[in-house]
């Protein structure tokens, strides 16, 4: 009996902790709405950039913001990248989302943007408020990013889905008090040959004064900032020839391409590429494939390296570290007049095509859609923009916002050609990628080098093309099941603006899903026309 | 008779059936966490699904796939070594348990047990940083052993001779940089290889062993070595089996390692690449979720053959 | 406040403000969410609205969104065949809308969402709808889908210049400006990418850019395609008026360095 009403009183407790665990959350959010909507109009804005300076950077514009705007708040949530995707999809499902969310880290699907996210377009095509008084005044919101928002335009739902705030380009840091030790100068190398005996003269310093210094600090994370680089160097004026349009954009042709025989790895371009690679990579730490981010930070902030490469997004984390003054010049490029090197270029690489990022998005949970977009309308005007890169040290996507001189070497390079291609070909070839990884290492070897160019050539000829076949595969197997999908959008659109027919964005977006869907499957049917084709081994005629 | 055995059974399991309430939440939530997450990868296995919403049924062709997938059958390769690895990894864990539970003095063995508890606070991720300095070209301690005590040295000569291409003077060793080096790497891994819980489960196999037994083995004039061949090994292989089982499992499905040491691709010339780490790559990398499922599947089958191979012929004498 | 509607409609339909026995989703809303490429939801408007009324464009609706309802399948998408079917075996009028989407959505289900497509059968079911008397949208859309099949079908490249030609010939039968602008576009590409003529190819841009480039990325690689093409064929005048609009229309392109060189090379041999 008293076993028994042990049971009972048991299971009662049990039933107990939970009603009241349950009541509890119940009560909590709609306490947390009511009281929400009582006090004022929030705008929380959530993002995952935990690097010092940024954080105390948007505080300092929310706070501008809440003073211009008494009745409203603004929150800023910011969540470790690692578990941000999690958590915002979450909070997404959950109704419970932020007014604005860090859209760019590529973590929402198309789904997601559709269920969860606001469209942009109405908003961004009228001019932003805060920029009265301005050279931007009166220009549409979208025109007064450096891309003309086009990275924000998402061409299957047809609209703008992200506002973004800064720009990250790639640059040399380097100890100034080392540099001036060894050269008894702080001038950085003018050019690329100047680099390259600045990494000797580092070495043989090294040796002399019995201190193992090794010119560039390496690892997985920074080293492909600089050997992509160069290696899109060799191959900007081949880029162009293979191309199979002449709109003189760098674009994905020369996967296709390489199928099509038009170039090899034998080609001078990429042999040329492969030495240029090879070149830098003696004078990057050794082992850095083995080696992370902040291991090659560790190296540089330590002095155990005079050179660091790595996005401007670092400059503000590194200066507060480092126990040396910190300079910053830009990736050396050969040049079209280096006697080696040139021959492969067009000229100088343009930054031109650099992609904003911290891009935000509205989520449909937001209670203050007008208010949020106007903080994000602030956020983005050129005086706030020009704040924001003052206070984080980070660049603005803003077009034509000052930018304080400490920044100045970090801004954009337009005037350039758009470089050539590396062996990811615009990083949407992850197998190719994977194999051109992979072997690195024999490229990086301690052997002649004829012999490591070597190996790394037939390394890539054995294994290359398959992968790249099967990352065109994918890829055509994607755009075949997103035009699947957009063939429901047109009969959609078809419908909607039959009903409106004096509807100009219904009319518009018509027109663009039919274009979208011709010009995608007949680029879709080429490459699998190429991919069987070539399969069998024949190749094009000559081109005219 | 038999049947009445059975329905008493049943009645004595029923008469307290309020008891079986308590267990429903942790069952709710095994079945949610481990239960759906599994039978939601047999289904997704066979869809061609990139992580959202969109899915089109393929039925067997991710199977298909897998059969003639290269990189996938050369990670098994990879994880057979890795295994075999292991296998030789618990042999210092089993060593050190029988010289713990032959101390004589109780309070010694009391010691050496907390001495070993002691580093499982330590989290792991710390003990990974620790390794992964060891392994540093420029400031590992590996390294500076090799160079300290002129092993290095010898290294260089024997390549020379041998012609492997994988040491050379004055260049730091790259312990997870050359691919021929990536495995040797990875065996090294973790020396002197002592898992604490596999001690301490080993313990509590050879503390069930009777004294009467050694009394008789030593009336038998049978030595040290004997008892541990004769005795403590086919005793405690009820233990080692549970071990090896987990062992097992955890090396097939294992990826964190290799992803955290070399990458998503498995470091040089792909040589980490492990099936686990090949499903990440598809399903994070080129976004194929419903093939990464298959993947999933065809490592479930390999795991269970070899689980149930284990269970089958590593038995306890008992 | 049609900006209001654009931005408040979604809001609705995600769930805000579901529909009630007083408020029913209607067709509109089912068409909405299709925009938004949520199907399954769309399909549950259409199926409820079907199941009440079934009339003809209800069914027609209940089979795009059956198309894509997922998880997608070749059994979902023979419902959806059927659907198509019942509909163009229903007697209309020859240039009924419906019936002539619903042809069109069965050649698409041949080429294109069926697990193993069907490209001979899907282009003969092209070629018959567009060459439906009366014609209409989809009928001409039809003559596109007929035009890329026809030209990527596979076969050597000496045969590409034939079919160019013969795929050329379906301009003269579209009126719709969309259309014709696209099979423009897939014609410029077809004469480049096979590399079979540069004029044709520049011909076939000019007529596309002239009947209006809806996306803003795209005007700027037609600009420069345009200017570069003619700049190849030899005709300086057209590359530099093409060049130089391109720069007057996008001042933050990365082509922008190149185009001005390239421009300003033109400008130098023309004062020659």
């Amino acid at each position: 009996m008293k076993r028994r009403a042990l049971v009972w009183a048991g299971l009662a407790l049990f039933a107990a902790i939970y009603a009241v665990a349950t009541f509890r959350v119940l009560l909590r959010s709609t306490a947390d709405v009511t009281a929400a909507r009582d006090r004022k109009t929030t705008v929380r804005f959530a993002h995952f950039y935990l690097e010092p300076g940024l954080r105390e950077a948007y505080a300092q514009i929310a706070a501008d913001y809440m003073r211009l705007h008494p009745g409203v708040e603004v929150e800023q949530i910011a969540v470790p990248q690692r578990i941000f995707n999690a958590w915002a999809k979450t909070q997404l499902i959950g109704g419970t989302s932020p007014d604005l969310v860090l859209v760019d880290g590529g973590q929402f699907t198309l789904e997601d943007l559709a269920r969860h996210f606001t469209p942009l377009h109405e908003w961004v095509e009228s001019p932003n408020p805060y920029n009265a008084a301005t050279p931007a005044a009166g220009l549409p919101w979208r025109e007064t990013f450096i891309d003309g928002l086009t990275g924000s335009y998402d061409s299957r739902l047809l609209s703008y889905y992200s506002i973004p705030t800064s720009l990250f380009t790639n640059r040399v840091f380097y100890n100034r008090a080392l540099w001036r030790e060894i050269f008894g100068t702080e001038s950085p190398p003018a050019d690329y040959e100047a680099f390259r005996a600045a990494c000797a003269a580092i070495e043989a310093w090294g040796a002399t004064h019995d201190q193992p210094l090794v010119p560039l600090a390496g690892s997985v994370y920074n080293t492909p900032f600089l050997i992509d680089f160069l290696f899109g160097t060799q191959t900007q004026r081949r880029q162009f020839e293979v191309a199979w349009s002449a709109h003189l954009r760098a674009d994905l042709s020369p996967s296709v391409a390489l199928l099509q025989g038009r170039w090899n790895f034998h080609d001078p371009a990429l042999q040329s590429a492969f030495r240029l690679v090879r070149d830098i990579g003696q004078h990057i730490q050794p082992g850095f494939l083995q080696l992370q981010r902040d291991d090659a930070n560790f190296a540089f902030l330590q002095g155990r390296t005079v050179m660091l490469v790595s996005g401007a997004h670092e400059a503000a984390s590194l200066r507060a570290q480092a126990d040396f003054p910190l300079g910053v010049f830009a990736l050396p490029v050969p040049g079209p007049g280096h006697p080696v090197y040139g021959a492969q270029m067009l000229g100088p690489v343009t930054e031109a095509n650099i992609r904003p990022a911290g891009a935000f998005g509205l989520t449909r949970a937001s209670r203050a859609p007008e208010q949020a977009v106007d903080f994000l309308r602030f956020l983005t005007s050129q005086a706030t923009a020009a704040r924001f890169a003052a206070l984080s040290g980070w660049l603005t996507a803003v077009a034509d916002a000052p930018v304080p001189a400490e920044l100045k070497p970090f801004q954009p390079v337009t005037a350039g050609y758009a470089n050539g291609f590396d062996l990811s070909i615009r990083r949407r070839h992850p197998d190719a990628k994977r194999v051109a990884d992979t072997n690195l290492h024999l490229l990086l070897a301690a052997t002649s080098d004829a012999q490591t160019v070597a190996a790394y050539t037939a390394a890539l000829e054995r294994d290359y093309v398959p992968a790249l076949r099967l990352d065109l595969q994918s890829r055509t197997a994607n755009t075949r099941r997103n035009v699947m999908r957009q063939d429901g959008n047109l009969a959609a659109y078809r419908w909607l603006a039959r009903a409106a027919p004096d509807d100009a964005v219904l009319a518009r977006k018509f027109n663009e899903v039919a274009e979208q869907i011709d010009g995608n499957e007949a680029e879709n049917y080429f490459i699998l026309h190429e991919l069987a084709r070539t399969a069998a081994g024949a190749n094009p005629p000559a081109r005219p | 008779m038999k049947p009445r055995v059975r329905r008493s059974s049943l009645a004595v399991a029923f008469r307290e059936w309020r008891l079986y309430l308590f267990v429903v939440p942790s069952l709710c939530l095994v079945a949610l966490f481990a239960y759906f997450p599994a039978a939601s990868a047999v289904y997704h296995s066979l869809f061609d699904w990139q992580g959202g919403e969109a899915k089109q049924y393929l039925g067997w062709e991710n199977f298909r796939r897998a059969w003639g997938d290269r990189v996938l059958w050369d990670s098994f390769v990879t994880v057979a070594c890795l295994v075999g690895f292991n296998l030789i990894k618990m042999l210092p864990s089993i060593a050190l348990a029988v010289v713990i539970h032959r101390l004589r003095s109780e309070r010694w063995q009391y010691l050496y047990r907390v001495l070993l508890v002691v580093p499982m606070i330590v989290p792991g991720l710390v003990t990974l940083f620790i390794w992964k300095f060891y392994l540093d070209p420029n400031l590992g301690l590996l390294n500076r052993l090799l160079d300290a005590t002129g092993l290095k040295a010898a290294l260089v000569s024997l390549d020379r001779l041998a012609g492997w291409g994988v040491f050379a003077e004055g260049v730091p060793v790259g312990w997870l940089s050359q691919p021929e080096l990536v495995l040797p790497s990875l065996f090294l891994w973790g020396f002197p290889w002592i898992g604490a819980v596999g001690v301490l489960i080993y313990l509590a196999g050879l503390q069930a062993i009777g004294t009467e037994v050694y009394e008789a083995a030593e009336l038998d004039g049978i030595g040290p070595v004997g008892k541990f061949f004769h005795i403590e090994l086919p005793l405690i292989l009820t233990q080692v089996r549970l071990n090896l089982t987990l062992l097992i499992i955890s090396t097939l499905q294992g990826y964190g390692l290799q992803l955290l040491l070399l990458g998503d691709t498995g470091g040089p010339g792909g040589r980490g690449m492990t099936p686990g780490l090949w499903m990440y790559n598809r399903a994070f990398l080129a976004g194929e979720f419903g093939y990464a499922c298959a993947i999933g599947l065809i490592l479930f089958a390999f795991i269970l053959a070899l689980t149930l191979v284990n269970n089958r012929f590593v038995r306890s004498r008992r | 406040m049609r900006a209001c509607r654009h931005l408040l409609l979604p809001a609705l339909l995600a769930g805000l403000a579901p529909a009630s026995e007083d408020h029913p989703a209607t067709l509109r809303d089912g068409w909405e969410l299709t925009t938004l490429y949520r199907f399954n939801e769309a399909e549950a408007v259409f199926r409820a609205l079907a199941a009440k009324d079934p009339s003809r464009e209800n069914r027609y609706a209940l089979a795009i969104s059956q198309l894509n309802r997922q998880p997608k399948s070749d059994r979902t998408v023979a419902e959806a065949r059927a659907l198509l079917t019942a509909l163009v075996a229903e007697p209309a009028a020859p240039d009924d809308e419906i019936t002539q989407a619903a042809r069109f959505y069965l050649a698409r289900i041949l080429q294109l969402h069926q697990s193993k497509p069907d490209l001979v059968a899907a282009r003969s079911a092209y070629r018959e709808l567009s060459r439906t008397p009366g014609g209409g949208f989809w009928a001409e859309a039809a003559s596109v889908k007929w035009a890329t099949l026809c030209l990527y079908e596979i076969t050597s490249w000496s045969e590409k210049a034939g079919r160019l030609a013969e795929t050329e010939q379906e301009i003269s039968r579209l009126t719709n400006p969309t259309l014709q602008k696209d099979l423009h576009i897939i014609l410029a590409d077809g004469y480049e990418k096979f590399g079979v003529s540069l004029p044709a190819a520049l011909r076939h841009l000019e007529a596309a850019w002239a009947l209006g480039i809806e996306r803003g990325i795209d005007q700027g690689d037609f600009l420069a395609r345009m200017g570069e093409l003619a700049r190849r064929t030899g005709d300086r005048a057209k590359a530099r008026g093409y060049f130089a609009e391109f720069l007057k229309r996008f001042r933050r392109d990365e082509r922008v360095y190149w185009i001005t060189l390239k421009l300003a090379e033109l400008e130098k041999e023309a004062a020659r």
